[in-house]
Parts: structure tokens; C-alpha cells; sequence
């Protein structure tokens, strides 16, 4: 049973993606789309089954990849709790996402190849999560990071979304260097990457060794969760369209690299400074992604912000070993932030492709359905009770509080902010009055509103799939409601009344930094990317003729060597046939010897 | 038996092909039969008697050139009919599967006899195969430098198994140890006539002139086909030796064998010549994986053949459809062509990258293999060797890989036969399959 | 079988060596394709001299059989050598080798 439900898991979506890509060309557009969507289903529903029906974790071994020597690479599934959960998570998620884009796409000329690179990142995301070794992991991470390049780059004719897929995938790559070391380091000491086997021997390395493999294993995390310093690429990734940043750039792929961190948590428990540099990357993360979301005026980059804020908090719960904290937090985050994205993808398209929200307001009555699952959302991420933001945001303050109050204070603080920007973007939105101008705001079709509600639904209860332990919910429970009365008041106080918000813009010198991002592009831009090309315009100058007098002298030892066999090689067979002779020759002079 | 039978049979019905009824059914009856003759290898498996032994080394040598022949028979099928309309080419593929048979022949011998018939079987049609294009001056040349060479080897390979006879009154190797100065003579000139084919140094002269000059569909299938059988035939001698008579020997023609090629193929603009010499350091790669002969060494010659077939194969398919499109075979002629054909462009890639050893494809474990085979050997100077032959050949393929992607000659799509998407199709599906599934090869042994 | 053991079984072994040689030499000197294809028919007459020898000296048949397949292959091959050569007669009205060299490099 086991067996056969987590090979179909795996087994769905990349029968999808082949059928589609495959058939693209022949089947109608729309069976396309309900071929990814039931395969998709079809995963879930076999990981769904598996989840109820095993109580205990297993390793299913499906094939050897290769045994060279003393290193080998098995491929088999992992089968635990967590791995389940989480590709529970991602084919449900996904699935609604898959039958939102039905309707979001349905105008788009290459909707099958969207639907093929949906499936594929699904299956990829899956064998990420279920992979019982790094290597498997690897493969995963690399596939996701491939769709998620194929995906923001979707429309490519517009050249500033080829750019921002360029970008991201860049970033990425950094990031994934620093994974493949650690997985180096992993076959070198091992010869395997298996979690069975490095988790158990991993703690018998020094500390040193275990601090660079794990440094290793925090670079790839944060390329992939869009962590200081490799976020950048995170709200150009927004390039794509919203279904794509709902799935990938927001309920799934980013969080690859909590799970990452989770999973290897043996490894960074025995190296506690890479888990210092854990926290205070996380902690860092949050605080700028919140005070970035404050002022954007693109309502998915505000998302996007926030979505970095998120994982800001998730990865310093993974660092001070709130674990499970941090993969409730990430569940819960998965339901209400793809919720937002899909709402905002509604508000999107009802405005014909609007994404400023100076240019929106009123929405409320034109978008009643929206409203409300935007409602419902902004209440889960700002953490209100009795939403599921409420007890993930909670079980990490609670373990904040814990290891350190200085976290905890900063934390608390970036979680008025989240409050804050989201009850701005709220009120922007869909109070105040309407400056849209001409266009006709409407709902979409059904197949977007049912995404939508289930979506609410689990954003509204999600709470209660993990009651956290210990719990410092009663004070928390009353300070939130205050701060959250009272970041609300201020932001309706600003934004929610009928006034004209673009003249009441404050152009202080604090918000100019903000709206740049703190003008992080414009500094890699200058310390890293500028110097860069400067120093290969140097090198290119000055050492292209070095190196092309290398290339010469190197090729012209080459040529030295190979002289007398090319003279050897004159196109005459008399030639051919002497060379042999004397290569017997040699051979028996050589018995004698 | 049955797999030489029925190859025999099948290269009988191609030489009257012509004159046969149900032409339609050539293919499909040619492709059963392939899969048949590797079926027929379990029937009696294993077989040992005097003149042959059908073991584990013939089943999968042969499987690996019977898969071979299989996708070359399939894209020259399509080269005929895609020409003019005219007829396949019956008579090639007739000779192709008699070759085959001489190849499975090879890795399935025990009497030296046995295997100085297979020799033959597999060069006299190829030396009528490389001169099959009479209209081109330099097929007839490839063809009678090859006759010439390949008869002087087969002299040589002769007197070797004579002497042999002569030191130790028998024909079976191993039977008895070769004591004598004679013997072990005989030993040597037979390693050296099997190393002709195979195309090791100093008996590679043949190589480039006859990549060269050949149809480029016949080379590429019998640079897989006759390095696998060569091997193969290797593999089986030098188990049965002591390795005190070769060894030395052996060693110093390995280093040769791969600087050479290495270092002569950096310099080729051909394509074709540029292959042959990787092809010859390939050659010396494989060699090193029997100094010592360990356990491992026919895990590691098995899956190098098989990497190192699937990878030429892949890139003499590309060649071949670029010269169609009326371009000759220079590194040149690669420009632009993943604007003309991505899957082409593809299959290029996988298959350079393959040959350069690149992970994960399979060319990387073979390499890794040897790699590994040469540290066991605990011989730095070898190892150091090796490794800096290795960069060489990672430069000139990386040189390839590139030229696809840059500013063309030709701007207009790349138009395959029917037969030929076939044959691409397949060797992307076994490249992927490699990729996926080394083990698969990795463990028969 | 007596008169062959009559003369010891080095001699053979020498003779067939110096006839191979001449042969050998025979290829690397001659430029006529022909007289090549002849030379290498030497060399193939020297080892069935020596299987014939050393089969009787170790009064074993198996190697006189071994001849009569060295025979039919090289009948064989001098049918593929004569067409391949009679190609090239027809390219250049000569059958010299030196002329067939522009394959190199």
C-alpha cells in the first residue's frame, strides 16, 4: 500500500508533464489543463491515502543509482512524518493552484506548456521533499529551480521578465554551489549521501568540518528561500504570472529551504555557530522584508516582501531549533499566502493586468468575493485569532522567548509591521475610493473562486493542525489584539479614507530608502557587479593578451609534442605500415628487456 | 550459436533484398532478428566447448553491439530512402549485419582459431563498407589503406597464434603457460593484432585516415562496434594470461596511445579526424582499465565500451545529419545549430558531454571507473598521466559543445527522415536511461 | 612423419621467420599494390609453413586444419583487395600507392 501510494505520488505529475508535452500540440487547450490538474489530484489523493493509513515512517528503496568504488547513490523514498506532510501540502496546495491557473491562463496561447512546467516543478518539488539523501535532494532542488526559471520567465517576449527569470536564476546558483560543496564534502568523508547514513556519522566529525559542511547547506538555503543576501532575485521573480508566485515563489519552492535546514537539524545541532549565522540571517530577513513591504506600491511585490519576512521567521525558528515551529508556521503560511497571491490574481485580472494599488481602491463592492478571502487572509498573516497565522506566529514567538528576548523583541516588532502593511495594502485595495479609472472591475470564473474558498477554509482553520506545546498564548493573545486594533486604526487612519492617497505621499528621506529596498540592487550593483565587469574589462584588456599568449604557447607545446606523431600521420600507407613494424619491434625488444 | 545463426540468416536475406518480395517487412524482420539473436544467448547460456564459450563477457558485449548495429541499420535505412526516393541500401545493411556477426564471434571464442575467423568476419565487410561511397576519392582511399593495414595486422596476429602453437603445442590461451621466449612472443604479436583494431598506438595509423574517408553513417557505427568487439576480444585474452609477458608492454602503449590522441586531436579542424583521435585516446583510457586486470576491470571495460558507444554513435548521427544539409564535416559546420534543431542540438550535447565525462551522464562513471582502477594501481606517475589527459580532452569537447550555440552559417532548419527522428529518438531514450539507470550496466558483472 | 623430425624444430621456426620478414620487408618497400598484396601472401605462407611444422612436430592435426581456414580467408581477402584495387585503376590508371595519400594530418 505504502509502496504503491508513494510511487503513484511520484509518479502523477511526471506522467502528466510527459502526456502533456507530448500531446500538446494535438489535444484541445483546455484538456491540457485538466490533464495537470487530475494528475496533480491524483498525487495527492495517493499521498493523502498513505498519510492516513501508515502510522510509521519507512524507507522504500526504488532503484541504485550507481555504486563506483566506495561511493554509491541509492535512490529510494523516505517515508516519515514530515516528508509526508509536506508533500501532502504541496500537491493540495498545488492542486487548487492547478484549477485557479484553468481559469487565470485560459486566454494564454502557450497554455499547455504552462500546465507541462507546472506538473514537472510539482514532481521535482516532490522529489525534494521525499528523497531519503542529499543527492536526491539535489536532484530536486535543481529541478525546481529549473521550472522555477522556465516559469518566471513565461512571458519572455517582454524582456524585463527574461531579465528577472536571468536574475533568479543566477541568484540560485549561488546558492546551489554552496549545497553541492556540502554534498561533496558528504561523498568525500562517506561515500554516500544517505540521511540514515550522515546523520548518524555526521556528529563524529570536528566541529570545523561540521561547520563548513553545514555553511555549505545555509548558503543553498538561503539562495533557494531568498534569505539576506541572495533575496533579490525574490520580487523580480513576481515577473511571473500569479499562479506561478503563489505556487512556487510563495506556498512551496522558497520554503526548500526551511525544510533543508529542518531536516538536516542533527548536522546544525553539532554546529552551533553556522546555527547563530542561522538565526540572525532569518532575523535580518524579516526585519528588512517587512520594513521593504511598508511602502511598495506593486500589490505582489508587496506580497512578495512579506513572503521574505515569512521565511525570514521560519528560517531563525529552524536556526534556535524550533523546528516544528517553524514547519507549522511554514504550512500555515503555505494556505494563507497562496490565498493572497490568488486573491491578488483576481484583483489583477478583474483590472485588466493593474498592479498598483494607488491605481485600485473601492474594490470592496465591485470584487465582494475577493474582499472577503482577502479578508480572510490579511486577518491569517497578521497573526489575528482565531486564523492559523495566530498559533504558527505564536508557537515561534513562544520558542523566541525562550532562546533569546532580544529575537524575541525583534520579531515581535516585524510582526506589528506585517500588521501594518498588510491592513495598508487592505485598505488601499478595496476601501477608500475608486481610482481605477474607466475599467470594469469583475469577479472571475468558478474555477477561480473555488480555489479561493478552500483556500480561505484552510487559512481560517489551519490553526488547529498543530496546538503548539508550550504556549504563552494568553498574554500574547491580548497584546496581539491590541496591537493589531491599533496598527489597523492607523492604517485606516492613512489609507482608508476618501482622500486622494497619491498626494498624501511623504517623501521623507526614510521612506526614499524603503521604496529603493534599502538600495540593495543599486550596492551589488556597485560593490559586486560593477567591480566585476570593471575588473573583466581590465582582465579582458590587459590579461587577453596574457592569456591568449598562454593559449598560444599552450597550444604551441601541444603542436611541440604531438610534432613527430602528425609527422607520423603523412597519408602514406608505406608510412602507416612502417610504424607498426616497428611498434612489434619494440614490443619484442621489450620481452627481452 | 543461435545469435550467429541467425545473424547469418538475416545477412543473407539483405544480400537478396533486392530481389525479394514484402520489402516493407526488411526492417521490422531485420530489428526482430537482432532482438531474437541477443534472446538466443539465454537459451544456452553458458555454452563452453573447444572451438567457442558463450558466457557472461558474450552476452553483454554482444547485447551492447547487437543494440549498436540495431540503430545504425535503422538510420541508414532511412539514409537510402531519404535520397532521391531510391531504394534502401540493402547491400550495406547486408554487410553491416554480417560484420555484427563477425563482432559477436569475437567476444564468444575459447579457440584462437575461432577468433582469428571472427577478426575477419568483422574487417572484410568493413573494408567494402568504408569503400561504399565510389563516387568519393577519399572512401576509396580509406578503404584501401585500411585493406592493407588491416591484412598486414591480421599477418601479424597470425604469427603470433603460430608461435604460440609452436611454444605450447595448443590453440586454447591459458591452457597452458606460455614458458618460452617463443610463446610469449606469440602472446604479444596477438595482443598487438587485436590492439590494431581497437586503434591503439602504435597501430592507429588506420584510424583518422578511415573516419575520415568512410561514410559518415558507417563511421560512427563501426568506431562503436569495432572498439566494443576489440575490447571484448581484450578482455578475454589478457584474463587468460600471465600479466609478468604484457603488462610492462601494455602500460607504456596506454600512455602512448592516450597523449597521442589527446594531443593530435586539439589540433583537427575535421570533425570526423578530430573524433578519430579522441577516439584513440578513448582507446588508451579503456586499455589502462587491464594494468592490473582486478575483478573490477571487466565492469569497467563493459560499461567504458558501452558509455563510449552510445556517445559516438550519438555524435557521428549529428554529423551525418549536418553534412545532409549540405555542409561538410568541419568543426564549422556546427555553427548555429540550436537555432536549426534543438533536438539535434540536444542530442549533441548529451552525447559530447558524455565523451568529455561530465557528470551525470555516463561517460563520467566510466571515466570515474578508470580513474579508480589507476589509483588502485598505486602508480602516481600513471595517475598524474591520465588526469592530464582527461583536462586535454574536457578542452577540445568543451570547444564543441560551444559551437552549436554561436552565430551560423546556415539559418535554415535542420529536416530529418522519418527513419532518422527514429534513431535520434532512441539514442536520446538509452542516453537518459544511462543517465538514470548506470547501475543497471554497472552490476552484470 | 619421421623424415620432418629429421631436422630440428628451430629451423622451421627460423625459415618461416626469415620468410615472413621478406615479406614484411617486401610491404614496406614495394609501392605496386599488387606486389604488396603478394608480399602479404608471404607472409601468410610463412605461418602456415610454421602450423604445418609444428603440427607435425607435436603430432597434433588441429593445426593443419587452422591452415586450410588461413587459406579460404586469405582467398577472401584477396578478393576484396583486387576489387579495392580495381577501383583505384579506374581513378587513376595506376595502381601505385604513393598516389593515394591525401587522407593525412
Amino acid at each position: 500500500m505504502m509502496l504503491f501510494g508513494m510511487i503513484a505520488t511520484l509518479a502523477f505529475p511526471l506522467i502528466g508533464f510527459f502526456l502533456i508535452t507530448l500531446l500538446g500540440r494535438v489535444l484541445p487547450r483546455p484538456v491540457g489543463g485538466w490533464l495537470a490538474c487530475v494528475s496533480v489530484a491524483g498525487a495527492f489523493i495517493s499521498a493523502g491515502t498513505v498519510l492516513l493509513t501508515c502510522e510509521s515512517s519507512a524507507t522504500i528503496g526504488l532503484f541504485n543509482w550507481f555504486e563506483v568504488g566506495n561511493v554509491s547513490a541509492h535512490f529510494s523514498i523516505l517515508v516519515d512524518s514530515l516528508s509526508l506532510w509536506m508533500s501532502v501540502m504541496i500537491t493540495g496546495v498545488g492542486g487548487l493552484i492547478h484549477v485557479y491557473a484553468l481559469g487565470y491562463m485560459k486566454d494564454d496561447v502557450r497554455l499547455n506548456s504552462f500546465f507541462a512546467y507546472f506538473n514537472l516543478f510539482v514532481f521535482f518539488m516532490l522529489v525534494l521533499v521525499l528523497s531519503d539523501s542529499f543527492l536526491g535532494m539535489f536532484i530536486g532542488w535543481e529541478g525546481v529551480g529549473l521550472c522555477s526559471y522556465l516559469l518566471i520567465g513565461f512571458w519572455y517576449e517582454t524582456h524585463a521578465y527574461a531579465i528577472a527569470a536571468k536574475k533568479a536564476f543566477v541568484m540560485n546558483r549561488i546558492g546551489d554551489l554552496g549545497f553541492l560543496f556540502a554534498i561533496l564534502m558528504m561523498l568525500f568523508f562517506w561515500g554516500t549521501t544517505q540521511f540514515s547514513v550522515v546523520f548518524i556519522q555526521g556528529l563524529g566529525l570536528g566541529a570545523g568540518v561540521l561547520t563548513a559542511m553545514t555553511m555549505g547547506l545555509l548558503i543553498g538555503a538561503v539562495g533557494k528561500s531568498a534569505q539576506i543576501p541572495l533575496f533579490t532575485w525574490l520580487p523580480d521573480a513576481m515577473a511571473g504570472p500569479t499562479p506561478v508566485s503563489a505556487l512556487i515563489h510563495a506556498a512551496t519552492m522558497v520554503t526548500a529551504g526551511v525544510y533543508l535546514i529542518a531536516r538536516s537539524h542533527v548536522l546544525f545541532s553539532g554546529a552551533p555557530l553556522t546555527s547563530l549565522m542561522v538565526v540572525g540571517l532569518g532575523v535580518a530577513t524579516a526585519v528588512f522584508g517587512a520594513l521593504v513591504a511598508l511602502v511598495q506600491r506593486d500589490i505582489k511585490k508587496v506580497l512578495a516582501y512579506s513572503t521574505m519576512s515569512q521565511l525570514g521567521y521560519m528560517v531563525s525558528a529552524a536556526g534556535f531549533g524550533a523546528y516544528s515551529a517553524a514547519l507549522f508556521h511554514m504550512t500555515t503560511h503555505a494556505f494563507f499566502k497562496a490565498l493572497l497571491f490568488l486573491a491578488a490574481g483576481n484583483v489583477i485580472h478583474g483590472l485588466h493586468g493593474e498592479q498598483d494599488i494607488f491605481k485600485m481602491g473601492g474594490l470592496r463592492k465591485k470584487l465582494p468575493f475577493t474582499f472577503v478571502v482577502f479578508l480572510i487572509g490579511t486577518l491569517a498573516i497578521v497573526g489575528c485569532p482565531p486564523f492559523s497565522g495566530f498559533f504558527s506566529k505564536d508557537a515561534i514567538l513562544a520558542e523566541a522567548f525562550a532562546y533569546s528576548r532580544t529575537v524575541f523583541v525583534v520579531l515581535c516588532v516585524v510582526s506589528v509591521m506585517s500588521s501594518f502593511y498588510m491592513f495598508r495594502l487592505l485598505f488601499l485595495t478595496f476601501f477608500g475610493n475608486a481610482r481605477y479609472g474607466e475599467k470594469h472591475p469583475h469577479e472571475g470564473a468558478l474555477v477561480m473562486q473555488i480555489p479561493l474558498a478552500i483556500l480561505a477554509v484552510l487559512a481560517t482553520v489551519g490553526g488547529c493542525l498543530d496546538w503548539p506545546q508550550e504556549s504563552i498564548l494568553t498574554p500574547v493573545l491580548g497584546v496581539t489584539l491590541v496591537v493589531l486594533a491599533l496598527s489597523g486604526g492607523v492604517a485606516y487612519f492613512i489609507f482608508g479614507k476618501q482622500v486622494d492617497v497619491l498626494a498624501k505621499q511623504p517623501v521623507s528621506m526614510g521612506y526614499r530608502m524603503l521604496w529603493n529596498k534599502f538600495y540593495v540592487d543599486e550596492v551589488y550593483q556597485r560593490i559586486i557587479v560593477g567591480p566585476f565587469l570593471s575588473l573583466s574589462r581590465g582582465l579582458n584588456q590587459y590579461f587577453e593578451i596574457f592569456l591568449g599568449k598562454l593559449d598560444v604557447v599552450s597550444l604551441r607545446s601541444v603542436r611541440w609534442v604531438g610534432y613527430p606523431f602528425k609527422k607520423m600521420q603523412d597519408g602514406n600507407s608505406g608510412t602507416y605500415i612502417l610504424v607498426m613494424t616497428v611498434g612489434i619491434l619494440c614490443l619484442l625488444v621489450g620481452l627481452f628487456l | 550459436m543461435y545469435s550467429i545463426i541467425i545473424l547469418t540468416v538475416l545477412g543473407i536475406i539483405g544480400m537478396l533484398g533486392d530481389m525479394l518480395p514484402l520489402k516493407r517487412l526488411f526492417l521490422p524482420v531485420t530489428l526482430l532478428g537482432f532482438a531474437l539473436a541477443w534472446l538466443g544467448y539465454f537459451f544456452e547460456f553458458p555454452m563452453h566447448t573447444s572451438l567457442f564459450s558463450f558466457d557472461l563477457i558474450s552476452m553483454c558485449f554482444g547485447g551492447v553491439m547487437l543494440v549498436i548495429t540495431g540503430i545504425s541499420v535503422i538510420t541508414v535505412y532511412g539514409y537510402g530512402s531519404f535520397k532521391h526516393g531510391s531504394e534502401p541500401p540493402y547491400t550495406v545493411l547486408a554487410l553491416m549485419i554480417f560484420a555484427t556477426a563477425g563482432g559477436l564471434l569475437m567476444v564468444a571464442w575459447s579457440h584462437l582459431m575461432m577468433l582469428f575467423l571472427a577478426i575477419e568476419i568483422l574487417s572484410i565487410p568493413l573494408y567494402v563498407l568504408v569503400g561504399s561511397q565510389g563516387d568519393r576519392k577519399a572512401s576509396q582511399e580509406a578503404s584501401l589503406k585500411y585493406f592493407l593495414l588491416g591484412a598486414v595486422a591480421s599477418c601479424i596476429f597470425l604469427f603470433g597464434m603460430a608461435l604460440y602453437y609452436a611454444g605450447t603445442g595448443s590453440f586454447l590461451l591459458g591452457a597452458v603457460h606460455p614458458h618460452s621466449l617463443v610463446g610469449s612472443a606469440g602472446v604479444l604479436l596477438m595482443i598487438a593484432g587485436v590492439c590494431f583494431k581497437a586503434g591503439v598506438v602504435p597501430f592507429h595509423s588506420w584510424v583518422p585516415d578511415v573516419y575520415e574517408g568512410a561514410p559518415t553513417v558507417i563511421t560512427g557505427w563501426m568506431a562503436a562496434l569495432v572498439k566494443v568487439a576489440a575490447f571484448g576480444a581484450l578482455t578475454k585474452m589478457v584474463g587468460s594470461l600471465s600479466y609478468s609477458v604484457w603488462g610492462l608492454e601494455v602500460m607504456g602503449m596506454a600512455v602512448l596511445t592516450m597523449t597521442l590522441g589527446n594531443v593530435l586531436a586539439v589540433q583537427q579542424g575535421s570533425l570526423k579526424r578530430l573524433l578519430a583521435y579522441s577516439g584513440i585516446a578513448h582507446a588508451g583510457y579503456m586499455l589502462l582499465v587491464f594494468l592490473p586486470v582486478t575483478e573490477t576491470s571487466i565492469t569497467t571495460v563493459f560499461f567504458y565500451g558501452a558509455s563510449y558507444a552510445l556517445g559516438t554513435l550519438g555524435v557521428f548521427t549529428v554529423i551525418h545529419i549536418l553534412e545532409q544539409s549540405g555542409l561538410s564535416a568541419t568543426v564549422d559546420a556546427l555553427r548555429g545549430l540550436f537555432k536549426r534543431n534543438k533536438t539535434v542540438t540536444l542530442l549533441w550535447c548529451l552525447s559530447v558531454l558524455s565523451l568529455a565525462g561530465i557528470p551525470p551522464l555516463p561517460g563520467f562513471f566510466a571515466k570515474l571507473l578508470v580513474l579508480m582502477h589507476v589509483v588502485k594501481a598505486h602508480h602516481s606517475g600513471l595517475l598524474w598521466v591520465t588526469f592530464l589527459n582527461f583536462l586535454v580532452g574536457v578542452y577540445y569537447y568543451f570547444r564543441l559543445i560551444l559551437y552549436p550555440f554561436t552565430g551560423g552559417l546556415s539559418e535554415e532548419s535542420v529536416v530529418l527522415s522519418v527513419w532518422q527522428k527514429v534513431g535520434v529518438v532512441i539514442l536520446l531514450i538509452l542516453t537518459w536511461g544511462a543517465v538514470l539507470f548506470p547501475e543497471f550496466l554497472l552490476s552484470v558483472f | 612423419m619421421t623424415y620432418l623430425e629429421t631436422i630440428p624444430s628451430e629451423w622451421y621456426l627460423i625459415l618461416s621467420a626469415i620468410v615472413f620478414c621478406i615479406g614484411l620487408c617486401g610491404v614496406l618497400i614495394r609501392r605496386n599494390a599488387m606486389s604488396v598484396l603478394m608480399c602479404i601472401e608471404m607472409m601468410l605462407n610463412a605461418v602456415m609453413l610454421l602450423l604445418v611444422a609444428f603440427s607435425g612436430y607435436y603430432r597434433d592435426f588441429s593445426a593443419q586444419i587452422a591452415v586450410f581456414f588461413i587459406m579460404i580467408v586469405a582467398a577472401a581477402e584477396v578478393a576484396v583487395g583486387l576489387v579495392i584495387f580495381s577501383m583505384m585503376f579506374k581513378k587513376t590508371s595506376s595502381i601505385d600507392l604513393d598516389d593515394w595519400g591525401h587522407l593525412k594530418g
